[in-house]
This record gives C-alpha cells, sequence and structure tokens, in this order.
C-alpha cells in the first residue's frame, strides 16, 4: 500500500513537476498572514473615523 | 506500474482532497507542517471576519470604544499569527503553537467584545477556533 502511495507521489511530481515548489512557504500561492491581515485594521480605521467625527473634522 | 496509473486515475476521478486525506492519515508527520499552516491561515482569515464583523458593530452604535478593544486585539492576534507561521518556517514547533495560542486567545477576546455590545460574528470565527485549538497543546505556558 505504502509503496502504491509513493509511487502516485513520482508520478505527480513527474506531471505537475512545480507541485513540491507550491508547497514550499515562499511559493507565491501559498497565502501569508501579511497578506491576509492588512496593517491597519477595520476597526482602527472605524476609531479614527468616529475620532474624526467626534472632533468635527 | 499498472497499479500506479489506475491509481492515478482514481485520483483525478475522485479529486484530490480524499487522495490527500488517505496520505495524511498513513503518513502523519509528513504532512504536520501543511496543517498547522492551515490552521494559521484558517486563524487568519477570521481575525479579518470578526474585526469587519467589529468595524460594522462599532460603526452603527458609534461605539468607539468597542472599535478600540477590537483594534487592539487585532493588532495582537496579527503580531502573534505571524510570529506563528515565522516559528513553523523555522521549524520551531513549540513558539510555533504557544504564538498561535496567544492569536486565538486574541481573536477570543474580540468575539467576547462583539456579542457584548450585541453583535455577533461569521460561523468561520466559531469554526476557526475550533480547529485551530488542537494545535496549540503543545504550548503550555
Amino acid at each position: 500500500m505504502l509503496d502504491a502511495l509513493v509511487d502516485i507521489l513520482v508520478a505527480l511530481v513527474k506531471v505537475f513537476p512545480d507541485l513540491l515548489d507550491a508547497l514550499h512557504p515562499d511559493h507565491p500561492i501559498t497565502q501569508r498572514v501579511k497578506d491576509l491581515l492588512p496593517e491597519e485594521s477595520e476597526s482602527a480605521r472605524v476609531a479614527r473615523e468616529l475620532s474624526n467625527q467626534a472632533s468635527g473634522t | 506500474m499498472k497499479r500506479a496509473v489506475a491509481l492515478l486515475l482514481a485520483l483525478f476521478v475522485f479529486g484530490i482532497c480524499p487522495v490527500l486525506a488517505l496520505l495524511t492519515g498513513c503518513i502523519p508527520a509528513k504532512y504536520a507542517q501543511e496543517e498547522s499552516r492551515a490552521a494559521i491561515v484558517l486563524a487568519a482569515e477570521a481575525v479579518r471576519a470578526a474585526d469587519g464583523a467589529c468595524a460594522d458593530l462599532a460603526w452603527t452604535k458609534k461605539d468607539k470604544a468597542l472599535a478600540l478593544t477590537c483594534a487592539a486585539a487585532y493588532d495582537t492576534a496579527r503580531n502573534s499569527l505571524e510570529a506563528s507561521e515565522a516559528a513553523l518556517d523555522a521549524g520551531q514547533s513549540t513558539t510555533m503553537m504557544c504564538s498561535l495560542k496567544d492569536g486565538l486567545l486574541a481573536l477570543q477576546r474580540t468575539v467576547d467584545a462583539v456579542h457584548s455590545a450585541g453583535g455577533n460574528v461569521p460561523s468561520v470565527v466559531g469554526d476557526a477556533l475550533k480547529f485551530a485549538q488542537p494545535f496549540t497543546a503543545g504550548c503550555h505556558a
């Protein structure tokens, strides 16, 4: 069973040579936390807007 | 070789997910890093969703204190998840788990703040908290 799975992996890498690269953390398709979460949060933006409203700017 | 070709065909017929699940079950250590990364990414998605829900509620209620509470929790969660991701890349599993735990605690603070203000968060937030929790099990800090 394990041999068959290894065969599948080898076959996959032959068919899709970029497969292993795609699993590497620096590959461009890998999602990173900094891309998912912008530096300024929505709540911080709202807090700033509410402050501006309160101060009349 | 014929078996491998047949199994490869099955992969295309039945999709990649069942095969990956099978591989994960057979060789857990090989996929532990990918599973941990999935937990971190899902937690980050949940942080964004919870922050959005909090921002909407704070704007509707003109509640600046709520917005500031959520902003502080977001910053903590973001920094913690980035640290967890960096530790994962460096193979530092304990740091990865403890930073993820800090991120989840910060996410929970956002959830609590939204609930206290009478709002709700998207279901992905609860799912992420449940999914990612086991990945912090090795952190005893």
